[in-house]
């Protein structure tokens, strides 16, 4: 158990937002957290990063642990220790994620030695993870609005991979994307699952994509998990009726194999 | 529409203090303004007055801002300046408003070689800073209250003709006003009632920042000899007659000086809360 | 592109032109008989129409005009009636002090309202944030002459720490006399090496660059607050906090480079209207630049020269905004068509 969420509690102003009881991620587990737009996925991984002032809001109560290390209300400068280097988010629009007037290369190799790598180091690490992500070493030279979305998602998971994290949240990571693009990002999650064991906490409203690739799906609604279980089985038989709706919702669901 | 806008209005007002802090100061100053004569202790100094026996006095509390050369009481001539302040800064606007604003809508609207003539007259116009362009138009019509007002609203109408032919253009432009023309609406009718008023937000705002503009110009052209002159209480005028006795007797021209400094800042603050409810995604740039 | 650049320009040189003709018009209606200036009080009539003629007052206005366009096209500005030098040559001396000066306060504000627009984006909406909009508001309506006067009287009158005006110690023309090479004081000195003249020069910049400083500097910082905080919601800013940067390098490295494109085009806008400012400042401070030489002509009724700073103003100013336009037409192409 890499990630464990309990009783947490978030408010944006007076209103509470997100309210789990319980969440669990397993090292080398995909996890869906599946749900319409507005109802708390983007704001528990927030939270997880402790990164929700962002978006204004406060983590009232709860309990997030991530190996065992408790990471509420922890000070900024120990969290920052924890992003991106044991934890790594993804985003939507993975253009728009980089900086557009910095080269990609920078903020790649500048992270690495932000946690702890040398030159050298970072540029080796930098080496093997775009390999893996199988893109050319000297894509690290453009500028992000020169790369498709595609390569820039590819580059946001090399990021991750170089970083050595063992979470990976992914936060709508192919909803912007074609779809036969998608499937590559997909495929690619999971052989970092197979090869790393990465824990993914994969974030969509998309609800065939999160059966094609999530090993166990959680749904929220108005920020509270109303099912949880086996993708096949939650998504083929629901026993929640918000479930249903969704999944009723999504005409191909049926026809799908697996 | 207004009860949301009513409603924005309130929301701003409360969260940011110095809007509110600018509101209130603007209020206080028209206050004066109009108060003066009541408020006043010592009303008669405002004009021509002379207490040889009071002169040059420092602050004290029969005279919290001290007297001047003359006797006068400079807490009495900076209430009454407030109303000079004031009255100089709006007949300003006024005239620079009537002047450009019809201007600027009539250029942007029918566009071509009305356009092209009335831009590079305000091109002119534009190419010294306002200050100057009222210094030269002062020295030529000679020194006066009247004579500042008017050099001021010269040199300030080109800015306002410019704003009103960028809003009237992208508003030309608009479908409501083709839908317009092809039911036979007269021009000068169009212009009335459909161009104008969708021009004026930006407009308001512009009025309202350039109020503390326009004041400092006016104390500027003051304090050079140029505006206003004794007996009347302006600020820049009297910074300006205190400056021989300023190292010794700093009252003469620290309090009127601050009087111009807290009234600038009142209308800066009043007109960017104004741009934040009317406008609140807009960077506007003078 | 080259279009724009062109039409630009092309309008610049019209508004000058513009410009001059004005200038002229305006001459012809001051008060005040230059010819009576040139000569003195107290000279005979035959004096009189001899300077009348030497100033080419006795010809038809319009021949005076294009005589003078004329002149100033090849770079005969004019005579001062003053000095009896041509103009050009006049402003030419007092030119690079104003430089100085000017310079200076930008270097100020830029330096000023940069940091201080970051910090109040970064403390956004606590102590820090309403302090530097306070300061900046004040800055930017606090009156020129004013300033100037207040702060002669504290740190020359009060505290002795700086002195009243002028360049630097006229002794030390004598004592440590300066080697000229841009003719700016401050500039030959450091690169002359020449210290006591350096700090002498320091020490009487630093009041009038302060006072020159107060408007551009809060412009600035409103501008760079602004910016900042609009950056700041963006997207990359997101994924650079995911990645572990502190808020510092968040603000310092990632905001600010994409916060500073606007203002720093808006930079030159500023600069040119605090220029007016320059003229009170230089008068008040005795500094020997353009704007006290602008002062005196006005003063003395010095046509000529009066029309010479004018023009120098005004292709200034028309020269600032003509960069500031096409600086924007180069981060934003939509603005060429129209």
């Amino acid at each position: 158990m890499i990630l464990e969420i309990r009783n947490l509690a978030i408010n944006f102003g007076a209103r509470c937002v997100v309210d789990i009881e319980a969440l669990d991620l397993r090292t080398g587990e995909i996890l869906g957290l599946a749900g319409e737009s507005g109802s708390g996925k983007t704001m528990t991984a927030l939270a997880i990063m402790g990164l929700t002032a962002t978006s204004g809001a406060r983590i009232s109560s709860g309990s997030i642990t991530v190996d065992d290390r408790e990471l509420v209300h922890q000070r900024d400068t120990d969290l920052r220790r924890i992003r991106g280097s044991q934890i790594a988010m993804i985003f939507q629009a993975p253009v728009s994620s980089f900086n557009p007037l910095f080269k990609v290369g920078y903020i790649f190799i500048r992270s690495l030695r932000l946690h702890g790598a040398s030159r050298s180091e970072a540029r080796a690490h930098a080496r093997e993870a775009l390999e893996e992500v199988m893109l050319p070493y000297d894509m690290l030279e453009r500028r992000p609005y020169e790369l498709s979305g595609g390569q820039a998602q590819r580059l946001a998971i090399a990021l991750a991979v170089a970083l050595r994290s063992q979470v990976l949240l992914a936060d709508e990571p192919t909803s912007a994307l074609d779809v036969s693009v998608q499937g590559e990002i997909l495929d690619l999650i999971r052989r970092l699952r197979d090869r790393d064991g990465m824990a993914v906490l994969f974030i969509s409203h998309d609800l065939a994509v999160v059966a094609e690739l999530c090993d166990q799906v959680a749904v929220m609604r108005a920020g509270r998990i109303v099912e949880f279980g086996a993708s096949s089985q939650v998504l083929h038989s629901p026993t929640n009726d918000y479930t249903r709706q969704l999944v009723d919702s999504v005409p191909k669901l049926g026809t799908r194999a697996g | 529409m207004a009860d949301t806008r009513t409603r924005t209005a309130v929301i701003a007002v409360r969260r940011n203090p110095l809007l509110s802090a600018g509101a209130v100061i603007a209020l206080a100053l028209v206050a004066a303004a109009v108060l003066a004569p009541l408020v006043a202790p010592y009303p008669q100094d405002a004009g021509t007055a002379m207490h040889a026996g009071a002169i040059l006095l420092a602050p004290s509390w029969n005279h919290p801002f001290g007297t001047d050369m003359f006797g006068r009481d400079i807490f009495t001539r900076v209430l009454y300046g407030a109303r000079v302040s004031l009255g100089i800064t709006g007949l300003v606007l006024a005239i620079s408003v009537a002047i450009g604003v019809p201007l600027g809508i009539v250029a942007g609207y029918f566009g071509g070689f009305i356009d092209n003539v009335i831009m590079r007259v305000t091109d002119v116009f534009l190419a010294f800073p306002a200050l100057l362009l009222a210094l030269a138009f002062a020295t030529v019509l000679g020194a006066s209250t009247r004579n500042a007002v008017l050099a001021i609203a010269i040199a300030w109408w080109p800015w306002y003709a410019r704003l009103a032919r960028g809003q009237a253009a992208s508003v030309a432009g608009r479908g409501f006003i083709e839908a317009c023309r092809a039911l036979g609406v007269g021009r000068v009718r169009m212009l009335w009632r459909h161009v104008l008023p969708n021009s004026l937000t930006p407009l308001i705002v512009s009025v309202s920042l350039d109020a503390g503009g326009v004041i400092l110009t006016a104390a500027a052209l003051s304090f050079l000899g140029l505006g206003a002159q004794d007996p009347t209480p302006e600020w820049g005028l009297m910074v300006s007659q205190g400056q021989s006795f300023f190292t010794t007797q700093w009252w003469l021209v620290t309090f009127p000086g601050l009087a111009i400094m807290l009234t600038a800042m009142a209308f800066n603050l009043a007109g960017d809360g104004l741009r934040e409810i009317l406008d609140p995604r807009r960077v506007v740039t003078r | 592109m080259i279009q724009y650049v062109l039409r630009r320009i092309g309008l610049g040189l019209l508004v000058v032109t513009g410009v001059v003709l004005l200038t002229f018009v305006i001459a012809r209606v001051v008060p005040g008989d230059p010819a009576v200036a040139w000569v003195g009080m107290h000279a005979t009539p035959e004096q009189l129409s001899a300077a009348q003629h030497t100033l080419g007052l006795d010809r038809p206005v319009a021949a005076q005009l294009l005589d003078y366009v004329r002149g100033i096209a090849t770079g005969n500005w004019g005579v001062s009636i003053h000095t009896h030098r041509p103009v050009l040559e006049d402003m030419a001396v007092r030119a690079p002090a104003s430089l100085e000066l000017a310079g200076a306060g930008l270097l100020l504000g830029l330096g000023l309202g940069i940091p201080l627009g970051l910090a109040a984006a970064r403390w956004h909406g606590q102590a820090p944030d309403l302090l530097i909009r306070l300061a900046a508001v004040a800055g930017v309506s606090v009156p020129v002459f004013w300033l100037a006067l207040i702060l002669q009287l504290l740190f020359f009158q009060r505290l002795r720490l700086l002195p009243v005006g002028g360049q630097y110690d006229n002794i030390l023309n004598y004592t440590s006399p300066l080697w000229q090479y841009t003719h700016m004081t401050i500039v030959d000195a450091l690169i002359g090496g020449n210290w006591p003249v350096f700090w002498s020069s320091l020490r009487h910049l630093v009041l009038p660059a302060v006072v020159v400083a107060a408007y551009p500097a809060g412009v600035i910082a409103r501008m760079v607050r602004a910016s900042v905080l609009d950056t700041v919601g963006e997207d990359h800013i997101l994924m650079v906090r995911a990645l572990g940067f502190s808020e510092r390098t968040v603000y310092g490295r990632f905001a600010m480079r994409s916060a500073l494109n606007p203002v720093l085009t808006v930079a030159a806008l500023v600069f040119a209207y605090s220029l007016a400012g320059l003229f009170l400042v230089e008068a008040i401070f005795d500094w020997p630049g353009l704007g006290s030489y602008a002062a005196d002509s006005i003063a003395s009724l010095d046509t000529p020269a009066i029309l010479g700073v004018t023009l120098v103003i005004a292709i200034v100013y028309v020269t600032c905004n003509l960069i500031v336009d096409l600086l924007q037409a180069v981060i934003d192409p939509r603005i060429r068509v129209r």
